[in-house]
């Protein structure tokens, strides 16, 4: 493939803002970072530092009543920010996939997998239930799930959270999107299934180039995935780079103290 | 799943035994004698000779357990006795005046159920919106109206002063209407507040956030998802207030004189027609066992959480 | 932006819920002094009068006052509503006391019937007893008892359990305070609110089946003036003197309305589950 390198994501001057009872507080400020084809963009940082805001708002699922999201979010050089929200939802699950933190409670209960997997399949396409069937049970196949066909049938209680990670992996590499945006897809897994899910979500970047924005507090998981790292605090990004260079020397006092908390790293992959 | 049905059903056998027995021990309860009151239905001279005879005939001059044990044997004959007032058997005459109430009943619940699960789901949506401040206050006024004079003030208005619909009896559709609109306001009332209520419950749920982020449409997530996880609370609530719609269907028979099993309780009751009375209470627990059950295999069929999470060990 | 939810709950509904109530109270118990005639008194030169100054809201068929004997039937319904809130208090007292205090089959049986007689429909219950007993006003509150006293049961029975934790004695000795001040300060506001809550709707609940039963012809006998009968009575009339079912039921609902908004304040104040 080469090394290709186009822009996918570009986020300028995100600023976003809350509205409530008190007045107005701001929960990400003037963030700026860009995606590239084929790459990993590691986001690390402590919880309520915005990483969960920055990445609602590149989806513009933020109720637009209680805030205000101010910046530009271009997607291919198309503007997202303010777009209608029926040409928004054609993006969501498409262009733009998403991995959620709990996949436990991620699905409907009432809903088989096969049943919402071919929902997600045919709302961005023009499948007929059949065609999305079979994509769905490939797509199962290719992360390993056993009896795909028995599987589709199954509701997600069923399931345990690594094997719902994975469908969700399925689901979004039916739709080939152009960024994938994993918030904490690891913890809620042990570590057997981390490793897992993190293979597949390489295998999404590897085979159709999507952009992954990967969101989490562990930095293992950055280490072993990213190309790119960058650091938020308080709603700031406090320091970007390449991962390497990141790791090996942070200049900013956060990134420091971030980076010597998590010594242990490596004896907790020996202990398992 | 088909086992868990089998225990379900198996389970509510001892409850129908129960109720045979309270129905049963009903007798011994009141203070009046049963032969007594059948010869004053009679208007037989009540003699201690034809006493005798009557009590020997009722099997009132048995043990208690034994009286028990035929009841429940004719019960499951569906032999109810003789009524004291007409001489025939009680389950013939209400074998004949149930299809009334049952349409009624029907009616009814078709009503509510139409009027409540629109109006319920809008107003769960749309939080404070016009919809919400009616559903509230019909939610709260249909549980606070009394039913007889709901029935007469709808008569009223409908018959005497628009002259759109009779008064009463029983007949066309337009006998139906205002009845089950009677009868149909508690029900809407309280499962509009249900549905409400569960889903505003579901909104907050990260599932419905998860099908936005996938890409589905507000309409499919609405009317497919959220409707479908937030219907289940307020079946089950259908279920334990199917005791409202019961007591509704006498009340309102007796309004509109409609030819109904709760007029002829009423009357039956004025009439001290004991076996009667037996029968209508009997026949009201059996109802109201065999619709939980009804609801609970339902609800079964909707989540399916329910019976798969009864076999697995966990 | 104030929302209509608001305005409905709070202690501002429950001051005006409570005013209406204590109106409504004096009614009850001044009736005889307020009422312009006894609702009794038949003058049936002046049946189906509009109303005049002698008879404010008219007369009823038989030419009585229809405002005395609306405030006449204040007596009855609120009477015998408190009358049966009470006697199924004490009822309920006796019975959850003794279910909680002896514990095993007795608690068990006892409180399987608490469940068996809360979930099946009020109404038929107590048309059930009075098929047995007979038709009157004293069978009816009867009845009406036997199927309230359940919610109270449970109520004293968590009580009475909670007093029996042996955690109760030990905190009692370490804190140093008597066991009155613990059951002051720990028991009793766990009980109070349930108990009003549930007593503010239940006497509205008792309300509706009083006039209900009376409407029917099983309660009250004429010629007792109570909202229910009153309804009964005047169905005859209903295409020419509508008013004679109209006051009283607008009674009823009155009634019937001020306790359940209490009822529902009370128990968004209190965070106490309802029926």
């Amino acid at each position: 493939m080469g090394t290709e390198q186009s822009t996918v994501l570009q986020v300028r001057d995100l600023h976003v803002q809350v509205h409530n009872q008190k007045g107005n507080s701001t929960i990400v400020q003037g963030i700026n970072f860009e995606l590239k084809r084929g790459q990993v963009l590691g986001l690390i940082g402590e919880s309520g530092c915005g990483k969960t805001v920055t990445s609602m708002s590149i989806l513009q699922t933020l109720d637009p009543k209680t805030t205000k999201v101010e910046g530009s979010i271009a997607l291919r050089g198309r503007e997202l920010n303010g777009l209608a929200e029926q040409d928004m939802r054609k993006i969501r699950g498409k262009d733009i996939a998403y991995i959620m933190q709990n996949p436990m409670n991620a699905f409907t209960p009432v809903f088989t997998i096969g049943q919402q997997m071919i929902e997600s399949i045919r709302s961005h396409t023009s499948f007929s239930k059949k065609q999305a069937k079979e994509l769905a049970t490939e797509a199962l196949h290719h992360v390993n799930l056993p009896h795909p066909a028995k599987l589709l049938h199954s509701y997600p209680f069923q399931l345990s959270g690594g094997m719902l990670q994975r469908v969700m992996i399925a689901i979004a590499a039916c739709l080939e999107p152009a960024v994938l945006i994993a918030d904490e897809p690891t913890t809620a897994l042990d570590v057997f299934n981390q490793k897992t899910v993190l293979k597949y979500l390489d295998g999404l970047r590897s085979e159709f180039g999507t952009a992954i924005l990967l969101i989490s507090h562990d930095l293992g998981v950055i280490a072993e995935m990213a190309d790119e790292v960058a650091v938020m605090q308080n709603g700031r990004i406090v320091e970007n780079g390449d991962v390497f260079q990141l790791f090996d020397e942070p200049k900013h006092d956060y990134t420091k103290k971030l980076l010597s908390a998590r010594l242990t790293l490596p004896m907790d992959q020996l202990a398992t | 799943m088909g086992n868990y049905i089998l225990k379900r059903i198996m389970s509510i056998i001892p409850v129908f035994l129960l109720a045979a027995l309270l129905t049963t021990g009903m007798i011994h309860l009141s203070p009046v004698d049963p032969a007594e009151a059948y010869l004053a239905a009679a208007h037989i001279q009540p003699t201690d000779e034809i006493l005798a005879q009557k009590r020997h005939e009722f099997g009132l001059d048995q043990p208690f357990f034994i009286q028990y044990v035929n009841s429940v044997l004719k019960i499951c004959q569906l032999d109810f006795g003789i009524s004291y007032v007409s001489n025939q058997p009680v389950w013939d005459e209400v074998a004949h005046r149930m299809p009334a109430t049952i349409e009624l009943a029907l009616g009814s619940l078709m009503i509510a159920v139409l009027v409540s699960v629109p109006l319920g789901f809008l107003a769960g949506i749309k939080r404070n919106g016009a919809v919400d401040h009616i559903s509230r206050f019909i939610s709260f006024f249909g549980a606070s109206i009394p039913t007889f004079w709901l029935g007469y003030m709808l008569v009223f208005f409908f018959s005497v002063q628009l002259d759109l619909l009779p008064v009463e009896g029983i007949g066309t559709w337009q006998h139906l209407v205002l009845p089950s609109m009677t009868l149909a306001l508690p029900l809407i009332a309280m499962y509009t507040r249900l549905l409400r209520a569960s889903v505003i419950e579901n909104l907050q749920e990260p599932y419905v956030q998860f099908a936005r982020i996938r890409g589905m449409t507000r309409m499919n997530i609405m009317a497919k998802h959220v409707l479908r996880m937030a219907i289940s609370p307020m079946i089950t609530g259908l279920g334990m207030n199917l005791g409202k719609l019961l007591t509704g269907t006498i009340i309102v028979e007796v309004v509109f004189s409609w030819p109904g099993f709760g007029r002829y309780f009423i009357e039956a009751i004025f009439n001290r027609d004991i076996p009667v009375i037996q029968c209508y209470v009997f026949l009201a627990a059996a109802f109201f066992i065999l619709s939980n059950l009804i609801v609970d295999l339902i609800q079964m069929y909707i989540d399916p959480r329910i019976s798969r999470k009864e076999g697995q060990h966990r | 932006m104030i929302s209509i939810r608001k305005i409905f709950k709070g202690p501002k509904v429950i001051a005006i819920c409570t005013i209406i109530l204590t109106v409504l109270l004096i009614i009850a118990v001044f009736a005889p002094w307020i009422a312009p005639h006894h609702p009794a008194d038949v003058h049936l030169v002046y049946k189906l009068q509009p109303p005049s100054w002698t008879f404010p809201l008219g007369t009823d068929h038989l030419g009585r006052c229809n405002l005395s004997r609306l405030l006449y039937g204040a007596r009855i319904s609120l009477g015998f509503a408190m009358l049966i809130f009470i006697s199924s208090l004490v009822i309920g007292l006796i019975i959850g006391t003794i279910s909680g205090y002896k514990g095993g089959w007795i608690d068990q049986l006892l409180m399987r019937c608490c469940d068996g007689v809360m979930a099946f429909p009020n109404l038929i219950l107590v048309l059930g007893l009075v098929g047995i007993f007979g038709p009157g006003l004293p069978q009816v509150i009867v009845a009406l008892m036997l199927v309230q006293w359940v919610y109270y049961a449970r109520i004293f029975r968590g009580m009475v359990l909670s007093l029996k934790e042996e955690n109760f004695i030990a905190a009692a000795k370490i804190n140093g305070s008597s066991q009155w001040k613990i059951i002051k300060q720990h028991i009793i506001p766990n009980v109070l609110p349930p108990l009003v809550v549930i007593g503010t709707l239940e006497m509205g609940w008792a309300i509706m089946d009083i006039s209900a039963m009376s409407f029917l012809g099983l309660g009250v006998q004429p010629p007792a003036a109570e909202w229910g009968a009153m309804i009964h009575e005047g169905k005859s009339y209903i295409r020419t003197n509508p008013e004679l079912m109209i006051y009283p039921g607008l009674m009823i609902m009155v009634v019937v309305v001020t306790f359940n908004l209490l009822g529902e304040a009370l128990s968004d104040q209190y965070g106490v589950k309802r029926r």
